[in-house]
């Protein structure tokens, strides 16, 4: 069982916030649903690859040569339109240090 | 000529168009009529785009001049979290209510290119986390054939679009069965595509290593007509792969019954005995019908239930109200990274998050995450060992249950994703399956019809869904 103190610890880590009168609830559903997939457990793998299979194995990195950049500041302002707090062409946030 | 969207298919639309029958202008008219006449009752669309007219002038221009596509002036409906540049895609939930995107989706360019009009964005599960649309922050979107049920989901909003006549057909995305599952609820065909098939480019991202852009429609040829117009390799995503060429479709069918996956008790009886109907009508065509085994596919469920969530964590740690969506005033950064979260997710992202955050923890990784990817690696041998067999199709119903009524499974997850038990082992798997048509239960809901293929082989689910629906 997942304890409310481990609970509270991942949800920190995560950045979201787990009120007290939600948290009974949330640990009753996040315990059924690791109760379900425990299963998984109990199957022997034998000597299965851990490398990705089917199309998965087919997957490369694939680069490109750096060359051709796009002028300076040409997407910035829509980017920038999106931001909920921008000064002139940066992202604001609470001071850091 | 007066014109019925419930039937209407696109390939019949485009020879109307095509003969001057109906103009453009009147075939979109005719969508916005309904959708303003039913969306208000079913919620099918989160909004409806009103800068129609210019596009519609164009698509109308290519058939009077020349160069019209099957895909000309058709209108579709495209899921919230599909990005069309200027247009609000909010993914189902409050923390994007407002956010506008700055760039269109691969999908969406392909589509541009035949002069489609996009009719609206359609309501989804906050995103895409559920199976029935009931976790939208915009509110559930209801199933047209029984308004007092759900239409399924994630892409739910999708198939509504489409069933109760306000587009000719739709995409969605798939994850765990988000288009196979509503499509099967709301009496239309649905696909998944293999992995990689079509890019993702734009698509809000909720597992990465099991997402698929998906189309609805009516028919088998509508449906393979808009996934022609947006597959196909994209330099924007690196997980989009080449077509294997020289791929010829078999001459008989050999159908796979996986009975070890259908033995489940989740499966409702009326399920089982629509499937053995659709069973006797595939060897009535001239099918080969053969019992196979699958026995890792059993825990596809679980499989996903713990590498999507570890997938969600990862993928939804970029909504942290800096660079886009909503945001939340708190004392520090850290504080409003918290902030903005708890406000802007919904219950179900935030228990997915939390549920990740779990399997990815240290103490719990091997025990979960990396088992789940070696389990995932069993289930994609058990595909491939079947496949190579001479089976060309593994066949399944496509739910276990009918629609659900509005709230029968909303407070209890688990039973929720339960709806995904016979979808997700394709999503695990990788590879392709399509849902269609394939009757209806007592009360009178549509069923579905299930078949999955290997990598790539869309073209063998297509061919087996035209015979069985005698398209």
């Amino acid at each position: 069982m997942v304890s409310k103190d481990e609970l509270k610890k991942l949800a920190g880590l995560a950045r979201v916030e787990l009120p007290d009168s939600e948290i009974d609830s949330f640990r009753k559903d996040i315990e059924s649903v690791l109760d379900y997939v425990r299963q998984i457990q109990e199957v022997a793998v034998g000597d299965i690859s851990e490398q990705p299979q089917g199309v998965y194995g087919l997957m490369k990195n694939r680069m490109r040569t750096d060359e051709n950049p796009h002028p300076g500041g040409e997407f910035s302002e829509e980017i920038l339109n999106q931001a909920p707090q921008k000064e002139g062409r940066h992202f604001r946030v609470k001071k850091i240090l | 000529m007066s014109i019925n969207l419930e039937k209407l298919t696109i390939t019949s639309a485009h020879r109307h168009l095509s003969n001057g029958d109906f103009s453009v202008e009147e075939l979109v008219g005719a969508c916005f009529k309904n959708i303003e006449d039913k969306n208000p009752k079913l919620n099918a669309f989160l909004e409806v785009f009103g800068d129609w007219k210019e596009e519609v002038k164009k698509a109308q221009k290519l058939f009077n001049e020349g160069g019209a596509t099957e895909l000309t002036g058709i209108p579709l409906a495209i899921k919230d979290n599909i990005l069309i540049k200027g247009k609000i895609a909010s993914a189902g939930s409050k923390i994007l209510e407002n956010y506008r995107a700055v760039y269109d989706a691969t999908a969406i360019a392909k589509l541009k290119k035949h002069q489609s009009i996009f009719i609206g964005r359609s309501n989804m599960d906050e995103f895409a986390m559920g199976s029935s649309t009931e976790n939208s922050a915009y509110g559930p979107s209801k199933n047209p054939i029984d308004p007092e049920r759900v239409p399924g989901g994630s892409s739910g909003g999708s198939a509504v679009a489409v069933s109760m006549g306000g587009a000719l057909a739709s995409l969605g995305s798939e994850t765990g069965g988000s288009v196979r599952q509503p499509a099967a609820f709301c009496g239309l065909l649905g696909l998944k595509p293999t992995y990689g098939r079509i890019s993702r480019y734009g698509l809000i991202a909720l597992g990465s290593s099991l997402d698929q852009i998906g189309p609805f429609a009516k028919s088998v040829a509508d449906l393979e007509i808009v996934f022609n117009a947006i597959k196909g390799e994209d330099s924007f995503d690196a997980t989009t792969l080449s077509e294997p060429g020289g791929l010829v479709l078999p001459k008989k069918l050999v159908v796979g019954i996986p009975r070890d996956l259908l033995s489940n008790p989740g499966i409702n009886q009326e399920v089982i005995e629509n499937f053995e109907k659709s069973v006797e009508k595939l060897t009535d065509l001239g099918f080969e019908i053969r019992d196979i085994s699958l026995p890792n596919a059993a825990h596809s469920l679980a499989v996903y239930y713990i590498i999507m969530p570890a997938e969600v964590s990862s993928n939804l740690a970029r909504f942290d109200g800096v660079r886009y969506g909503f945001h939340k005033t708190g004392d520090d950064l850290i504080d409003e990274y918290v902030k903005t979260r708890s406000s802007g997710f919904g219950r179900e992202p935030r228990r997915r998050i939390i549920l990740g955050t779990y399997v990815l923890s240290t103490g719990y990784y091997d025990a979960f995450y990396n088992k789940a990817n070696l389990m995932r690696n069993l289930i994609i041998a058990d595909f491939e060992k079947v496949f190579e067999s001479g089976v060309h199709l593994v066949a399944t119903p496509t739910t276990p249950t009918e629609a659900f009524k509005l709230g029968e499974k909303a407070n209890d997850p688990l039973a929720m994703y339960m709806s995904d038990l016979l979808t997700a082992p394709a999503n695990v798997a990788g590879i392709p399956a399509i849902s269609i048509p394939s009757g209806f239960s007592k009360n009178n809901l549509p069923l579905g019809l299930q078949f999955i293929a290997p990598a790539f082989r869309e073209d063998v689910l297509f061919s087996a869904s035209r015979k069985f629906l005698d398209e």
